[in-house]
């Protein structure tokens, strides 16, 4: 990475999408799939999604399809990075609701 | 579902393309991937809006390190930017031209409808004025004087002096007695008689209060007063100065007894008296005073002797 973890302004929208991501930290989630889970404006969420990586909180990459093939674009897939799982941990466990199971 | 002719996918192609061109093929993969998922057409258009939004969030968040370098200037500057970016086929002065004019619309609408009123009703009841309570340091009043207690001056009334005059008779040498050719003895005619009149309070002419001035009273002033007075032969009353070489030619000197201690120098001019009565008294403004009184208040002289009698009591002050 080599880039530097920096802070992120915490909002309403951006918990949220955290919340998203800490429900299966492994797991890689687009763009739609965030929205859906939670429940955000798309002028909202790609902002937060990029701060976020920016941050180095998540991680993203485009979908290993054709789009030929498929019959669509290809989707960018994002992903928690450890030290952004540590904190967003740490931003929930302040809150006193810990990591939603 | 997706078809290029489709509304949403063209604004999102054109929102895509806005922003920084470091991320516009990126944002336009991503977002039409995003827009494939949708087949409802209201949902297609509400993700084509938010991409819009999405843009220039992300355009401001590109610039926000240039912001914070450059100052307010270079932060509208960015806004400017990022706006440009929207909407690339106006140029940056356009757009500014339109942001203040859409400003100053705001302002006029708002004011129309009445909201400054609005705005400055909170204000009006949120300024209250208090009165700062003097503290400055102040002297107590002085203490209270003493009652002015006015006395009246206390006069001491001179008891009238009714000054016991001899008149001697008349010893005139120019009246001699003319004997009769035919040897008949002529009695010379009598010498008129002297008429006395004496002064002081309440004694009549001549009131002395009037001759003797209050002020000299009031000092105790005390002297020996000669007053010159004259009569021409009209019967006029004016003053000789001292120096008049008329004055010691020729006449009589009448002197009285202390304390007039007055000298009174009269001639007769044309069968009319002409008399003088020379004063010395400090201050020689009580003696003008004088003089202008026995002026005013003497009334025409025919018999020298009379007048000067009336008129020397008044100087009378021990």
């Amino acid at each position: 990475m080599g880039r530097q973890i920096r802070d992120v302004r915490m909002s309403l929208q951006t918990l949220r999408v955290l919340e998203a991501f800490l429900e299966d930290p492994t797991r890689e989630l687009a763009g739609a799939d965030v929205q859906k889970r939670g429940h955000l404006a798309s002028g909202m969420l790609y902002p937060i999604l990029m701060r976020l990586e920016t941050a180095c909180w998540l991680v993203s990459r485009w979908e290993a399809v054709d789009p030929a093939h498929v019959g669509r674009p290809r989707r960018r897939l994002y992903r928690l990075t450890p030290s952004g799982l540590a904190r967003a941990s740490g931003v929930f466990a302040s809150f006193g609701r810990g990591v939603p199971a | 579902m997706t078809t290029h002719g489709d509304l949403a996918y063209r604004l999102i192609l054109r929102a895509a393309r806005s922003t920084l061109p470091t991320l516009a093929a990126r944002l336009e993969e991503e977002w039409l991937a995003d827009l494939a998922t949708r087949a409802d057409t209201l949902a297609r258009l509400r993700l084509a809006v938010g991409c819009w939004w999405a843009t220039g969030v992300i355009t401001r968040d590109c610039a926000m390190p240039q912001v914070a370098v450059s100052g307010i200037g270079g932060g509208v500057r960015a806004l400017l930017d990022g706006a440009h970016q929207g909407f690339p086929q106006l140029s940056r002065r356009t757009l500014a031209f339109l942001a203040i004019a859409g400003v100053h619309l705001l302002l006029i609408y708002g004011i129309t409808l009445g909201l400054g009123q609005h705005g400055a009703r909170p204000l009006t009841s949120q300024s209250q004025v208090s009165f700062i309570q003097e503290t400055a340091h102040r002297d107590p009043p002085p203490p209270p004087l003493h009652p002015l207690v006015l006395k009246r001056p206390t006069f001491h009334d001179l008891p009238p002096v009714v000054p016991e005059i001899r008149v001697a008779p008349d010893a005139d040498p120019g009246h001699e007695l003319q004997v009769p050719q035919n040897g008949e003895t002529r009695r010379p005619p009598a010498a008129p008689p002297a008429v006395v009149t004496p002064g002081g309070p309440g004694a009549g002419f001549p009131n002395t209060d009037d001759f003797y001035p209050v002020a000299a009273r009031r000092l105790g002033q005390t002297g020996t007063t000669i007053v010159r007075v004259c009569v021409d032969p009209r019967g006029r009353i004016g003053t000789l100065p001292a120096e008049h070489p008329g004055r010691r030619r020729r006449g009589f000197l009448l002197r009285l007894p202390d304390p007039l201690q007055a000298g009174v120098t009269g001639v007769w001019v044309g069968g009319k008296a002409k008399a003088t009565a020379m004063a010395t008294t400090p201050p020689s403004s009580v003696a003008k005073m004088r003089c202008s009184a026995v002026a005013s208040t003497m009334p025409v002289l025919s018999e020298i002797s009379s007048t000067m009698v009336a008129v020397i009591p008044a100087v009378t002050k021990t």
